[in-house]
């Protein structure tokens, strides 16, 4: 199995080496990287090693790889839901007390019997509430400001912002391809996300890897254009 | 399938989204919004005087306290309050007019754009399903804003577009609709100049020997364009974009005298901006509170839209060859680029033509999926999945939308109006300093003269009529009520009312001025909005005896 992957690997060095640089450079030139070492470094670590892993899984037509790439996945994120589960999820704070409450004369006036039985209430204010929050904390992950927008973190953002267009066209190739790791390490990354709570420099944490990916595969895909575009003139 | 079968069912789709837009109209939004009242005033003083409130004839852009609204929605609005009188359902009229001929447009449009499809049929039962009740459409149609006139004009110049390709005389009416749309909301003025060369350049090889046709075409568009030449100049054309846009805003770029730095802040924002309507987050969960946003508890678009629109995207890319889906995604690029250049994040009345776009995308990807159901059970199921979706919408708009935002389009003044029938022999104060559009709300639901108003507006202008500097402060005076900031010189005067909203009166206020709590007015969530106190000049003027 070794000599399988050190083929493999060797190969894949010997004819990549600007790829593999630059994969280098993106996972290690970047504020947020720093900010996951300061907050735990044996996590840092193994997201470092994830990220390339992810990488390799992407580039190498490896199961192994892919195996050993999910297994890391998976115990990360084990390790973060027992680690940072997130208590709030399931329970309602002050304000959403308050407008609970408010709430019930409007469904009572507008809704008569629809909202005043034993479902209805269950619905609109426990069930509602809940599947709404358990949305909200699904979404967060799926804003490009949270890690391209230098205004929410310590003044600087978590990757350059520049490199936000990048990141969009490696995640419309993956999309287009149907890429099927990074369909499956995405919905991983976002449950674990859903369920964990941790502050928001590092968080949401499983991205890290996903990011580095988009934007190399996204940097990748530009040269390759510009290079045809210059061949044409 | 039988072609009356199909034609039936259109009809019901068209039906449902008329229901959508036009059910309790006047009622829901609970409230006039100041926007909205300012078109409609205009549109009766149009009636009466040919002129608009400030006494100008026939005006390019209506000035409307600094706004400088595009006038198509203003002209169209005079149609339904001739016919059905100085109301609220006739304000929102044009609105809830256009999100259903929009549903129409899309019909044609997913016939003639979509015929390589296996199933076009099904493919246009999506796609007018998905307008007719995505949640943004829903909210547009029914305020009155231009941006829901311009995004139909705009789809219909989209239609001619696609069908030029096959038959080029269209490309003239295309450029008519388009034209005409920059006369209806702002965004479409930048949209249709970089859309029109581009779609020229996309598919040059279509038009390279129709030049006399795309030379026409281009000149119906400019014809169009000569009113904004004619106040290019005047401070009213660009002031919209003063005052949303970030790039002459010291504020937000603070990089000293660096003509570099400055440039690159613009660029930054301009990015940052810009790529916040592409957000998941904003598109498919994040409800606001925000007038320009979307109703409690649904964002733009229902959260499961997510999943045909990564479908839809795949689609659309891999089949790039199409010459629909180049224009689709030459759309998908622009469409956000006026709302990017403005200062707010995420303002999708900004972006409606872009929300569009987005519909169609959706709809493919719904295709997509169907196609790919085998099953009927699950086919039967999605008919469930679309109950829900109605059921979400009408507990967000129809019930909590309506009580939460009541305070915020001014229904408490609504009541105020009923409330001041009883006080008519006093004099009323009505305080104006946030809210400037309760003085018009009164002259409109009153049918106050507009040859009065004009006298009364004419005179408070500090400028000439195009200027971008305007007088903030205007006041009304209708019958016996007087709306203005209050001034407390006023607290002298005998058989007075002073109105205002729960910041215009502090309890210091009250005891200083020796006012008394006449009546206080809830919105519909139950929460003081407007208070109304009398003065006491006896008691509080006595000893600089100043009553008056």
């Amino acid at each position: 199995m070794s000599r399988l992957i050190n083929n493999d690997l060797k190969s894949f060095i010997k004819y990549n080496y600007f790829p593999i640089i630059l994969f280098f450079i993106l996972t290690f030139s970047n504020f947020w990287i720093y900010w996951i070492y300061e907050f735990n470094f044996l996590i840092g670590e193994i997201l470092i090693i994830l990220t390339l892993l992810l990488y390799l899984s992407l580039n190498l037509k490896n199961s192994k790889i892919t195996l050993i790439t999910f297994s890391l996945l998976v115990i990360l994120s084990l390790f973060l839901i027992f680690s940072y589960f997130n208590k709030n999820l399931f329970s309602i704070s002050q304000t959403d007390l308050i407008r609970t409450e408010q709430r019930k004369n409007f469904y009572a006036n507008e809704l008569g019997k629809i909202y005043r039985n034993r479902f209805g209430i269950f619905y609109f204010d426990k069930l509602r509430l809940n599947l709404s929050k358990i949305q909200e904390a699904f979404f967060t992950p799926m804003e490009w400001s949270l890690y391209f927008s230098p205004r929410r973190f310590k003044d600087y953002e978590k990757f350059s912002f520049f490199l936000s267009p990048f990141f969009i066209i490696g995640l419309l190739n993956f999309i287009i391809n149907s890429t099927k790791k990074i369909i499956i390490y995405f919905f991983i990354a976002l449950t674990v996300h859903t369920f964990t709570t941790l502050n928001s420099n590092v968080s949401p944490l499983l991205f890290f890897p996903l990011l580095i990916v988009c934007i190399d595969q996204g940097i990748i895909i530009s040269l390759r254009r510009i290079k045809q575009l210059f061949h044409l003139i | 399938m039988k072609n009356k079968l199909k034609i039936l069912i259109l009809l019901l789709l068209i039906l449902l989204a008329v229901f959508l837009r036009f059910y309790k109209l006047g009622e829901i939004p609970a409230g006039f919004h100041v926007d909205a009242v300012s078109q409609s005033y205009n549109a009766f003083s149009l009636i009466t005087t040919g002129k608009d409130r400030y006494a100008e004839s026939f005006p390019i852009l209506f000035r409307s306290n600094g706004s400088y609204q595009p006038p198509l929605y203003t002209y169209l609005t005079i149609i339904p309050v001739l016919i059905l009188g100085n109301t609220i359902f006739a304000a929102h009229f044009i609105s809830a007019l256009s999100g259903s001929l929009l549903v129409i447009i899309t019909i044609l449009f997913s016939y003639f754009a979509f015929d390589k499809l296996k199933q076009r049929f099904l493919f246009i039962i999506i796609a007018t399903l998905t307008i007719a009740i995505s949640p943004w459409a829903i909210f547009f149609s029914r305020l009155v804003v231009e941006a829901n006139l311009a995004v139909t004009i705009f789809a219909v110049s989209l239609l001619f577009f696609t069908l030029s390709l096959k038959k080029p005389s269209s490309f003239i009416i295309a450029c008519l609709f388009l034209g005409i749309s920059t006369h209806a909301y702002y965004s479409e003025r930048l949209i249709s100049v970089i859309f029109l060369p581009l779609f020229l350049l996309i598919f040059k090889k279509h038009f390279i020997r129709k030049k006399k046709m795309v030379l026409l075409g281009i000149l119906v568009f400019l014809i169009i364009q000569i009113p904004h030449l004619l106040i290019l100049n005047s401070g009213a054309f660009a002031r919209r974009f003063d005052q949303v846009g970030y790039a002459g805003d010291s504020g937000n770029i603070s990089s000293g005298n660096y003509y570099f730095l400055q440039i690159s802040n613009i660029v930054k924002s301009f990015i940052n901006n810009y790529l916040t309507y592409y957000s998941p987050k904003n598109l498919f969960f994040d409800s606001d509170s925000e007038i320009g946003r979307a109703m409690p508890g649904l964002s733009v678009f229902y959260t499961w839209f997510l999943i045909p629109f990564i479908f839809g995207l795949k689609y659309l890319f891999k089949n790039l060859s199409n010459n629909i889906n180049k224009i689709i995604l030459l759309l998908l690029v622009i469409t956000p680029i006026p709302a990017g250049l403005t200062g707010d994040i995420f303002y999708p009345l900004r972006t409606l033509d872009f929300l569009y776009v987005l519909s169609i995308i959706i709809s493919l990807g719904i295709y997509q999926i169907y196609q790919s159901i085998k099953s009927n059970l699950v086919k039967k199921l999605s008919f469930v999945l679309f109950l829900y979706l109605l059921f979400s919408l009408f507990i967000s708009y129809f019930v909590l939308f309506k009580y939460e935002k009541s305070d915020s389009y001014g229904y408490p003044y609504l009541k105020l109006i009923d409330k001041l029938e009883g006080y008519k022999n006093m004099h009323v104060v009505v305080d104006s300093a946030r809210d400037t559009g309760i003085g018009l709300r009164i002259a409109y639901l009153r049918k106050y003269p507009a040859e009065k108003m004009q006298q009364q507006l004419r005179v408070q202008l500090e400028s000439n009529y195009y200027s971008s500097i305007v007088n903030n402060n205007e006041r009304y005076i209708i019958d016996n009520i007087e709306v203005k900031p209050i001034n407390w010189g006023d607290s002298c005067r005998d058989n007075l009312l002073i109105v205002g909203d729960v910041l215009s009166v502090s309890d210091k206020n009250e005891a200083e001025h020796k006012l008394t709590r006449e009546f206080e007015i809830r919105d519909l969530s139950g929460k003081i909005s407007l208070v109304g106190y009398l003065t006491n000049p006896k008691d509080k003027c006595k000893k600089e005896n100043i009553i008056y």
